[in-house]
């Protein structure tokens, strides 16, 4: 089950008069993705939340599997995961990753062979077996 | 599909990739200020914002130290997958390094 978590990695820079300007991380590589503008607030907590809100999440793709906010840069938009939970993958494979045999048709979805799906997209099925 | 098609595919891919900022190629262009946590290009020395020296590694060497990697080529597998999808390179279970924590 994914851990609810609120935003990505932060820091706070607190300046006079209550103002606050919160710096975001991607929460894999520690990339700043967001300075958000000075925002007054009389408590941290309440400031923090616009800071997300209005600017922070825009700066992010959240994986759905670990939870974690990551910049573009750690995000695999074909398997909607980050790259922790789904590695990128040639589109267009050359070798089958189950059997093994050359592939003919680089567009094929599935293996003509042995019947493994080419492209797992982060699964954790057993050797990416369909059936 | 022609060998010119699929070449001409992967490149279109790579380009709207690189635009939007996802993908191998924009890991590769990249590094990341260990100070300041700031994007640099990979042709950087030094920090653009804080002037921190950039380590060598690229955002791509990052990524691949924390997957599988074929020893044949060196392009990150799946944990699932047997063989390279690239080279065709038989994958031992203990192939590559993985350090990614959940």
């Amino acid at each position: 089950m994914v851990q609810a978590k609120k935003t990505a990695a932060y820091r706070v820079i607190a300046g006079p008069g209550g103002k606050r300007v919160f710096r975001f991380y991607c929460d894999i590589s520690g990339e700043l993705c967001c300075v958000t503008k000075s925002i007054r607030a009389d408590a941290e907590d309440e400031a923090l939340e616009i800071a997300w809100e209005t600017e922070g999440r825009w700066a992010f793709d959240r994986c759905p599997q670990c939870g974690r906010y990551v910049s573009s840069a750690m995000f695999n938009i074909n398997a909607e995961r980050c790259l922790d939970c789904a590695p990128w993958e040639n589109e267009y494979p050359v070798f089958c990753h189950h059997c093994g045999i050359r592939l003919k048709d680089p567009d094929a979805f599935f293996c003509p062979a042995c019947g493994a799906r080419l492209l797992v997209g982060g699964t954790e099925e057993e050797e990416g077996r369909t059936e | 599909m022609t060998e010119y098609d699929l070449e001409t595919k992967k490149a279109l891919r790579r380009v709207s990739l690189l635009e939007y900022g996802f993908g191998p190629e924009t890991l590769r262009g990249r590094k990341i200020c260990p100070a300041c946590g700031r994007g640099n290009g990979a042709y950087r020395t030094d920090c653009i914002s804080c002037g921190t020296a950039l380590p060598k590694e690229t955002l791509y060497d990052f990524y691949r130290a924390r997957h599988r990697c074929c020893p044949g080529c060196g392009v990150v597998v799946t944990d699932v997958a047997v063989y390279c999808p690239e080279c065709g390179t038989w994958l031992s279970k203990e192939t590559g390094a993985k350090g990614a924590s959940g």
